[in-house]
């Protein structure tokens, strides 16, 4: 059944589809995932990225498509002759095994001597740092405990491929924040290939090495964080990762980069993100709020090529930067945010009614065409 | 049993006469029967009413020497068995059909319990005039036992049922994914989870079994079971033995529910 080393990916996806009924859950994806990969699927809820996992781990039945791992198609293959394991967003331990137990089951399944089994559940649970809980319940540990033991489970068969549906989900923020770097720490020990589910685009970024984002049904573009954060290959993209300023507007001048109108007065100028945009098409126009930089009106900036008249609006402290509403007349405010990294910040903030100049780069503007 | 309830009641109550009193009145309604009806398989006169005469454990004896009764205990026993176990296997395999969606599910799951609320009556005839028509004789292992099977199947059910609804289906994906087959996965998972619910749809379906009489006077044929003979024993010559065959009923049902609940807390 095994075929590695012929294929150089560990999970390939062909033209995936699942129909429920008049929805198209998951809508002909396709996806290769290189051995030993951190890859996270990410899309708002309802996107079919559940139903994608679903599919892997042989618990739902494509419509079309297929899915191979390390080159071998799966098929019908039913899920226990799968060489693929899976972490639930539940947890799912079972209630009536102790710790060691719940992590031996897939190895009893495959009927492994005991020492063997002893020997390898505890080598999971020392990477999973629960060493010592062996003979405890699932209810008499906390949330985070209990992940860990649902990770260490699916970890000890040493599947080709491990899935993880949301497994932090149901954890509170810090026990979240602490388990991302072990989830990280733990992909480098093991050296597994990870296909992780998540709605939430900073978990994503924080523990990645890429990102398929998706929306209804289908994957609007697959990249490494970095690619994924500063060039998104769609409004979407940019939209639902990171935060972003969107105008609406039309092409007036083109070239190697656009100018757009948006609003009255403001032309914009930013790099069109796939084909040249002819003059006349509508296109949204997306900027971090991060890239932007602030100046005094009575300064002159040659090297942005975005120059923007404005009044500030709102100012939000946030600890660690400081957020500005400005009004640039481009239908949109204008967001901006700004390192906090004054020594006396009283005496250096914009004030609201103040007038500045909002300043970013070309490369900074991203041009969609609008769909 | 009902010492520390009581006393807990006093302290609570402060004091309070009309609650204690009405505390009281409570406990003697409910308890009050069988409590008369213990007392007396001990006395020893030949009548089942006071006067008290004296103790005795000469009606007891009868009922260990008393060979219909012991014929008796047994059909009714064997009956609670074999209704207890085709009825929760039945249940069992039905809660599971109800996992999946199907047409009609609602109206099924409706017929299914209407059992429950049949009056005895109607069943004991329905049953009696089936095997009239059908030219068969009633007994205890043909007609009782379809009659008892048919009354304790919607409890079953329901137990299994219930247990069923509440059970995470994730875990038996989890199992299927660490690579038990369908099998496995009901033997290591799904029956260990529900087992508590099929002990007690197992000790519902025998005791309501063993206790019943309507519909097993309608077919039991020339057989008996256990609540027929205390019924007939009543109306014929009713003496002390018939409080001590009560009195030990009791008895067997307690430490039938005890170990029920034992197995329930596992």
């Amino acid at each position: 059944m095994n075929s590695a080393g012929r294929s150089p990916y560990d999970l390939e996806i062909r033209g995936l589809a699942k129909t429920y009924g008049a929805i198209r859950a998951v809508d002909g994806i396709s996806l290769e995932v290189e051995r030993g990969e951190f890859l996270s699927i990410l899309g708002p809820s309802g996107c079919g990225k559940t139903t994608t996992l679903r599919m892997i781990a042989g618990f739902e039945q494509p419509d079309a498509g297929e899915i191979y791992l390390q080159g071998t198609q799966m098929g019908t293959t039913p899920p226990y002759e799968r060489n693929v394991n899976t972490v639930f967003q539940s947890y799912a331990l079972f209630p009536h095994m102790t710790v060691f137990d719940n992590i031996a089951f897939g190895l009893r399944m495959k009927r492994l001597a005991r020492e063997q089994i002893a020997r390898r559940v505890k080598r999971m649970l020392t990477i999973v740092e629960l060493a010592g809980y062996e003979q405890r319940l699932p209810h008499q540990l906390s949330g985070g405990e209990q992940q860990r033991v649902g990770l260490a489970r699916a970890l000890v068969k040493e599947p080709t491929v491990l899935l993880l549906d949301e497994p932090l989900g149901a954890l509170d923020l810090k026990v979240r924040k602490r388990m991302q770097y072990e989830l990280k720490r733990i992909h480098r020990e093991v050296g597994i290939t990870f296909i992780y589910v998540t709605h939430d685009q900073e978990e994503a970024l924080v523990m990645s090495d890429r990102i398929a984002v998706m929306n209804q049904g289908r994957i609007e573009q697959v990249d490494t964080t970095f690619d994924i954060y500063e060039r998104p290959q769609s409004l979407f993209v940019a939209d639902f990762i990171g935060e972003s300023n969107t105008f609406a507007g039309e092409v007036v001048a083109t070239g190697e980069d656009v100018s757009v109108r948006c609003g009255e007065r403001v032309v914009l100028r930013g790099r069109p993100v796939s084909a040249a945009l002819p003059v006349g098409v509508q296109v949204d126009v997306v900027v971090r709020p991060e890239k932007i930089g602030m100046g005094r009106p009575e300064t002159s900036h040659a090297g942005e090529e975005n120059c923007l008249r404005g009044w500030v609006r709102e100012v939000v402290f946030q600890g660690t930067s400081v957020k500005y509403v400005l009004d640039i007349g481009a239908g949109n405010p204008l967001i901006v945010h700004q390192q906090n990294s004054l020594s006396y910040p009283q005496a250096e903030f914009l004030k609201p009614g103040e007038e500045v100049l909002a300043l970013w780069r070309l490369e900074s503007t991203l041009v969609f065409p609008r769909r | 049993m009902t010492e520390p309830i009581l006393s807990r009641l006093r302290a609570k109550a402060g004091g309070d006469a009309t609650l204690y009193a009405y505390g009281v009145l409570l406990y003697l309604f409910l308890y009050a029967p069988i409590v008369y009806l213990i007392i007396f398989s001990f006395n020893d006169a030949t009548a089942t009413t006071p006067p008290w005469r004296g103790f005795t454990l000469q009606w007891y004896r009868q009922v260990l020497q008393n060979v219909d009764l012991r014929v008796a205990f047994l059909n009714s026993a064997s009956l609670g068995v074999m209704t207890a176990v085709i009825s929760v296997t039945l249940g069992t395999l039905m809660a599971f059909a109800f996992r999946w969606r199907f047409r009609g599910k609602g109206f099924v799951f409706g017929l299914l319990l209407l059992p429950m609320l049949t009056p005895g009556i109607v069943l004991g005839v329905a049953l009696t005039l089936l095997w009239r028509f059908f030219r068969l004789t009633p007994g205890l292992f043909s007609s009782t036992l379809v009659a008892h099977v048919i009354y304790t199947l919607p409890f079953a059910f329901l137990i299994v049922f219930t247990r069923l609804h509440r059970f995470d289906r994730s875990l038996e994906e989890a199992a299927m994914d660490l690579g038990a087959d369908h099998i496995r996965t009901f033997r290591h998972v799904t029956f260990p989870l529900i087992r508590p619910g099929v002990i007690a749809a197992v000790i519902f379906a025998f005791t309501l079994s063993f206790d019943e009489f309507i519909r097993t006077f309608f077919v039991i044929g020339n057989e008996n079971t256990l609540p027929m003979y205390v019924w007939s024993m009543i109306m014929t010559d009713s003496t002390p033995q018939t409080n001590a065959i009560g009195a030990i009923i009791v008895g067997l049902s307690l430490s039938w529910i005890l170990l029920g609940t034992v197995f329930l807390r596992r």
